[in-house]
Parts: C-alpha cells; sequence; structure tokens
C-alpha cells in the first residue's frame, strides 16, 4: 500500500462522514478504517525499511513520504490509538448523546491523519501542513462538548497554537532564505551553510514553536486547561497522539539537522525542569484530569531529557518509555471517561465512588506501569534508561529521575489508596462488553511488555539506530532511494 | 535620484524594516489585548508581517513572473515561484485559523456575554 493512503484514507473518510451517516454504518465503517490502516502499518515490521512513495516529480523537487524505523514505532502507536478510541466511540456514543457524532468523527479522522502525515512527511513544509491540520482538528475538538469550560480550554489552545506557528513559519521562512530549499534531506547537507547568527533564531523558533505544542517547559502553561476542558477521551488522544507526534517532528529535526552539544545540553535541561515542576504541580491538584495532564507533562519532560542525550541505550529505553506511556495513559482517559459519564464529575473523589473489580484493576494497573513498577512495561522502560545514564556515567540524572519518580509515587499511591478505601457510598458501574474488551487488551499489553520485553526492543533498538543514523533516511529524502 | 528608492537593496531594507515592525506590534497586541477579536487580529498582523517579509524579499528589480509563452524563450530574469505557492497556502490556512477562532469566540459570547479574556478563568481548581 502506498504511504499516501495514511493520510489519504482518513481525510477521505472525514469529508465523506454525512454519507456514512446517512446510511447508518459511520461508527462501524470508522472501525474498519483505523483496522485496516492498524493491521497495514503492522505488516511493515516483516518488510526492510525505509519505504518511500512519491508524488509526480521526484524529490528532491517533489513531495515525497519516507517511511523508516523510527517512523513506523510511531505509526504503529498512532495507528493503534486510533483503533482503539474508534472502538470505544462505539460504547460513548451508545451511553451519551449522539447527536453530533458526525462532528466527532470528522475531526477524529483528521487529527488521526494530520499526525501520520505529519511523521511521515519528508519536507519541512508539509510538515508545517500536517501540523496545522492537527492543530485545527485538536483546538475543535478540545473545543467538541461547547461548554463554557470548553470552549474556554478550545481558545487558549487556538490562540497559543496559532502562536507556535507562526513561529514555525518564521523558521521556515528563514531556512528558505538561507539555502533555499524545504527537502529536510537537502536542508540536512546544506545545514552548516546557514549563517551563524540566523542559525540561533531559526534554532530558537523551531524551538518555540514546536516546544509549546511538544509541551515543553515554559510553553506548557496551556495543557491543564485543554485536559480539563476537553472530553476523556480526546484528553487521551492528545496525551497519546497529539503530543507524541510533536514530540517526534522535534527530535526527528533535531538529529537530522545536527545540532550541537550546547542545545542538547539546554533541551535536557529544559526537560528535567518539565519533569521536576509537573510533578510538584500536579500533587496538589483537585481535579482529576488536570492531574493526569501534569503526569503527562512529567513524563514528556522525562522523555525530553532521554531522547536529548545522544546515545543509544538512553534513546532506546526512552522510546519503549514512551509506548509503555501513550498505552498507559489512554487506558487511563477510556477508564476514567466510564466514570465520568457515570458520575458527572471530575474531582479526584470520583475513584472513591465506584464498585468495580476490573476497572480497579486496570486502573492500578496503568498507574504502577507508569510509576514505573515491576513487572509491568513502564518499569523496563524505565529501568532501560537508568542502565543507559549509567553507561553515559550521568549520576546526576539518574538520582534526578529517582528523586522525581518519588514525588509522582506520592499522587499515584495516593489515587490507589482512594480507589480501595470503602467510604460507604460505592456505587455499582456497568462496564460493557466493549470496554472490557477494550481495557483488557491495554492493560494486556502493559503486563506482556513487562514480562517480555524483547518483543519492543526488538523495535525500539531499530528505531533508535534509524534516528542516530539518518545516512539511509537522508539519501531516500534526495531521491537516491527510487 | 529616484533610482537608489527603486533599487533592489533599498526596497529589501523596507520590506524588513517595515515588517519586522509590524510583527513586533502583533506580538505586543497578542499579549496585552484583552478582547478575544482584537487578540485574533493581532495574530492575523502578525502572520501578515510575515507573508510581507518573505514575498518582499524574493522582489528584484525588472525580474519578471516565471509564466513561460511563445514569446520568452529563456529562463533568466525570472524570479522564484516557490515563495508565493508557500505564501498561498499559509493564507488559507491563517483564514481557517482566524475563522475557527471567532466561532469559537461567537459561542463563547453566546454563553457568557463577554468576550474578555482575562475573565476567561472557569477552568483550574
Amino acid at each position: 500500500m502506498s504511504l499516501g493512503y495514511y493520510f489519504l484514507l482518513p481525510v477521505l473518510f472525514s469529508f465523506l462522514t454525512p454519507l456514512f451517516k446517512k446510511f447508518g454504518s459511520l461508527r462501524a465503517s470508522s472501525v474498519l478504517l483505523n483496522a485496516i490502516l492498524f493491521l497495514q502499518a503492522f505488516s511493515y515490521t516483516k518488510i526492510a525499511l525505509p519505504k518511500i512513495t512519491q508524488f509526480s516529480i521526484a524529490p528532491p523537487l517533489g513531495i515525497a513520504f519516507i517511511l523508516d524505523n523510527f517512523s513506523l514505532l510511531f505509526l504503529l502507536i498512532f495507528t493503534f490509538s486510533g483503533l482503539i478510541v474508534s472502538m470505544y466511540m462505539l460504547w460513548y456514543f451508545k451511553e451519551n448523546d449522539a447527536k453530533h457524532e458526525a462532528r466527532f468523527y470528522v475531526l477524529f479522522h483528521m487529527l488521526i491523519s494530520g499526525s501520520i502525515g505529519m511523521i511521515l512527511s519528508s519536507d519541512i513544509f508539509n510538515i508545517y501542513i500536517f501540523f496545522e491540520i492537527v492543530g485545527i482538528s485538536s483546538y475543535s475538538l478540545a473545543a467538541y462538548n461547547k461548554d463554557k469550560k470548553a470552549l474556554e480550554g478550545g481558545i487558549k489552545y487556538l490562540i497559543i497554537g496559532s502562536i507556535a506557528s507562526i513561529f514555525i513559519v518564521f523558521a521556515i521562512m528563514l531556512i528558505y532564505l538561507q539555502i533555499g530549499t524545504v527537502n529536510l534531506g537537502q536542508i540536512a547537507q546544506r545545514y552548516n551553510d546557514i549563517n551563524p547568527t540566523v542559525g540561533v533564531f531559526i534554532a530558537l523558533m523551531l524551538l518555540i514553536g514546536f516546544g509549546t505544542k511538544a509541551e515543553l517547559f515554559p510553553l506548557n502553561f496551556w495543557v491543564p486547561d485543554v485536559y480539563q476542558g476537553s472530553s476523556s477521551q480526546v484528553a487521551g488522544l492528545f496525551s497519546s497522539v497529539v503530543s507524541k507526534s510533536y514530540l517526534f517532528v522535534f527530535f526527528h529535526l533535531f538529529y537530522l539537522f545536527g545540532i550541537s552539544e550546547k542545545y542538547m545540553l539546554l533541551i535536557m535541561v529544559l526537560g528535567a525542569v518539565t519533569f521536576l515542576v509537573s510533578e510538584l504541580t500536579a500533587l496538589n491538584q483537585k481535579d482529576i484530569k488536570r492531574l493526569f495532564a501534569y503526569s503527562t507533562l512529567g513524563q514528556l519532560g522525562l522523555l525530553f531529557m532521554a531522547l536529548s542525550s545522544n546515545s543509544s541505550e538512553i534513546i532506546s529505553g526512552a522510546l519503549f518509555h514512551l509506548t509503555s506511556h501513550s498505552i498507559g495513559k489512554l487506558l487511563i482517559f477510556l477508564a476514567l471517561g466510564i466514570l465520568i459519564s457515570k458520575f458527572n464529575h471530575t474531582k479526584i473523589s470520583i475513584f472513591g465512588d465506584f464498585k468495580s473489580k476490573f476497572l480497579s484493576a486496570v486502573f492500578i494497573i496503568a498507574f504502577l506501569s507508569i510509576l514505573g513498577i515491576p513487572p509491568f512495561s513502564g518499569f523496563v522502560g524505565k529501568l532501560l534508561m537508568l542502565k543507559g545514564f549509567a553507561i553515559a556515567g550521568n549520576y546526576v540524572a539518574i538520582a534526578f529521575i529517582l528523586i522525581v519518580s518519588i514525588i509522582e509515587a506520592v499522587y499515584f499511591f495516593r489515587l490507589i489508596v482512594i480507589i480501595n478505601k470503602d467510604n460507604g457510598k460505592k456505587q455499582e458501574i456497568k462496564v460493557g462488553m466493549i470496554n472490557y474488551i477494550l481495557l483488557s487488551i491495554l492493560a494486556g499489553l502493559l503486563i506482556l511488555f513487562g514480562f517480555m520485553p524483547s518483543l519492543l526492543t526488538n523495535f525500539t533498538d531499530l528505531a533508535t539506530k534509524a534516528l542516530l543514523h539518518p545516512e539511509l533516511y537522508l539519501n531516500f529524502a534526495l531521491g537516491g532511494g527510487l | 535620484m529616484f533610482d537608489f528608492f527603486n533599487s533592489t537593496q533599498t526596497i529589501h531594507t523596507i520590506v524588513v524594516l517595515g515588517s519586522m515592525s509590524l510583527f513586533a506590534i502583533g506580538l505586543y497586541g497578542v499579549f496585552t489585548q484583552k478582547n478575544l477579536v482584537k487578540v485574533l487580529v493581532s495574530l492575523s498582523m502578525m502572520e501578515a508581517a510575515l507573508f510581507l517579509f518573505f514575498i518582499g524579499l524574493h522582489y528584484k528589480k525588472d525580474f519578471t513572473a516565471p509564466i513561460v509563452d511563445d514569446t520568452i524563450k529563456t529562463f533568466t530574469n525570472m524570479v522564484d515561484p516557490v515563495p508565493q505557492a508557500m505564501i498561498l497556502t499559509t493564507i488559507v490556512i491563517g483564514l481557517a485559523i482566524l475563522a475557527l477562532g471567532l466561532s469559537f469566540g461567537i459561542e463563547y459570547f453566546k454563553l457568557t456575554g463577554t468576550n474578555d479574556i482575562s475573565k476567561m478563568n472557569e477552568l483550574g481548581d
């Protein structure tokens, strides 16, 4: 299958949504589409990568889309999350108001299409276009409920997001003025020809633009508001797909252009500050969605810290952690959606109100996995990262990660205590057949990767190699692979 | 005397100075204005400044548009068409975002009767 289908099919689907709605098969067809995308993406694990698809003119002049081992990992995460969320929506729209379901499906598929396009594009202007597709659909998804909170979150997200995108356009224009190309391969080749003063501006603007969207300190003040205002499954998408796609582009450009040591240290420090500040702020949150938004910020800070280290062991561990964080946060937000649709509030006490052995178990598995407690998959990721830092001799980072993890443990264990405490007003909750299956799959993956990490480390090692040694990618981007 | 004002160098200088001051005004507006509509206008100003900057710097005196017909056989003295294409795309995106932002503003006004950003504090603990 040509790589173009990964973003063209979802876009086509969103344009045809009214048609599907008229024939009454909208929800089922959405599941089918996402299943096709995921299975097709999974089949790429069997063949040699990179793979290239060009549109009419050969690169470097024309538009091309490249899939290498690094983008494959993200493609798998995104299509998998898309599949899970589309199946979850089968339950959601049966239990909740489905009057505006068409609107959700249009935006949801735009979001998936944009995120996938962003990781496959091999030219920086196309990355910008997909960046805006993701942007516009996520602003609208944040405001989907159209109540005061949702609109406020949407407006804040839109203003901050537009400023970020203006800075990215500025950076792209400066790159084009300096070296006259937007192809990633050519930019990487000639990056040293850029005037050093302008080069600082370009790096700074890319940092502001992608840093804002990828939720890096100090540009992440909008995140909790947006998560709090949007519905739970949308927050899950933001946490596991949207922020990860910006993270991908950030580090893809970072290593392709060969950014200098100074910037690596800067990003590492910013990541560490994000990690610390977010986990500290999470401690005294009373709204459950805000709490998980801060927890997401913290994990992203940790990933920023690890991914900017330029060492293959640490990055491989970070990608492992990224995968298990995506699965874990999706699990938390989807399960939270079940609670919120029953109890209609988002205070932390919601965890004390329900009685369901299954839900308690999946929540606890997800919490422990994100914390990095054995035998769950988050533990392996954190262990690999710490091992990498030990090999690199960076003991300050190890101590820092361990200390901040203790802060993180405080609020997660508090939540576990609330879940288990009998406060006398616990209510039975109906989970629904689809949700039993979905949540068991997600929790099962967290346990599976914990017991058999080699299933995932095979991918992450290849992805790390593709990220740190992009020669093959550059060759393809310059048109050598055709 | 007018040659000086008509030279590529002078026009580039004017474009850079003008567009960057417009950009600064827009940035100032985004961070100081309270009314949502004014903030969106400031964002549009920042975008317009970038368009002027990029298109203006690709102006070259006596160069023509890259359109080939029967009378033109050589490709000399033609400006680069890529910036125009890129700016056209960016304008469309900017318009979409502006429309979306205004529609959010209208919905919010219907609910609360205000468009003041500093009064948007529903979210939080």
